[in-house]
């Protein structure tokens, strides 16, 4: 890997468009073979818990779990915000492969090791 | 001076009079840390307290004990078993030994 990228995305549902913008983006970085993380907070976490993103799929684009699952199975990270999980009241029974829940200090020591972010 | 609570007993842990507590564990395969419960200076139970509430607060504990001293934090937020790692890292304080059964983290000031 040349360089660290950080994808921040923060919408689920509630703007698919920007969801799906994110694993786009994601993508690209890791084709670039770039060390690539995903940052899911606030609203964002829905995408961390297993069939919530099975539905999504916006006009031209690839259907957003295909994306994820390319994402994953190419080596990306997906962290999800812990706070933001809990006061959702989310099931980390039901969390996606690849996806790890963390709090503030394993985000901010990826981004101290150099990374750009792109946030959504 | 902010004082420590005394670790409790409530996971199977035995005491003595000098209020230091010592109980052998499993070993442990991950590297830097030892294989048995190291003995702790002092104790702080977080409880759900995460993200950056958790890390702000287990600073300014950790700053406020001597070099080679070991805080046996019990922090039960989901995150933290990423972030104790990750924050020592950063930190330079040391990781020495945990127990996810108890969600204990034992962690040398440095």
């Amino acid at each position: 890997m040349s360089g660290k990228l950080c994808v921040s995305l923060t919408f689920a549902k509630n703007d698919t468009d920007k969801a799906t913008v994110a694993f786009v983006v994601a993508n690209a970085a890791l084709g670039s073979n770039q060390d690539t993380l995903v940052f899911l907070s606030t609203e964002a976490v829905r995408l961390g818990v297993k069939g919530y993103a099975d539905d999504i799929h916006e006009e031209g684009f690839a259907p957003l779990k295909q994306l994820m699952d390319n994402y994953i199975a190419g080596g990306g990270k997906i962290f999800v915000c812990s706070p933001c999980f809990k006061k959702r009241a989310l099931d980390e029974s039901k969390l996606i492969d690849g996806a790890q829940i963390v709090g503030g200090a394993k985000l901010v020591e990826f981004l101290s090791q150099g990374a750009a972010s792109v946030s959504y | 001076m902010r004082t420590f609570g005394r670790p409790t007993a409530a996971h199977g842990e035995s005491g003595d009079a000098s209020g230091h507590f010592q109980t052998s564990y499993p070993a442990c395969p991950r590297r830097g840390h030892t294989h048995v419960r190291p003995v702790s200076d002092a104790a702080w139970d977080a409880g759900d307290l995460g993200c950056g509430e958790l890390v702000l607060e287990l600073r300014m504990r950790m700053r406020k004990l001597e070099r080679g001293q070991i805080m046996h934090l019990t922090a039960r937020d989901l995150g933290a078993p990423a972030d104790i790692p990750a924050w020592c890292r950063m930190t330079g304080d040391l990781l020495v030994h945990t127990d996810p059964a108890t969600h204990s983290f034992f962690i040398q000031h440095t």
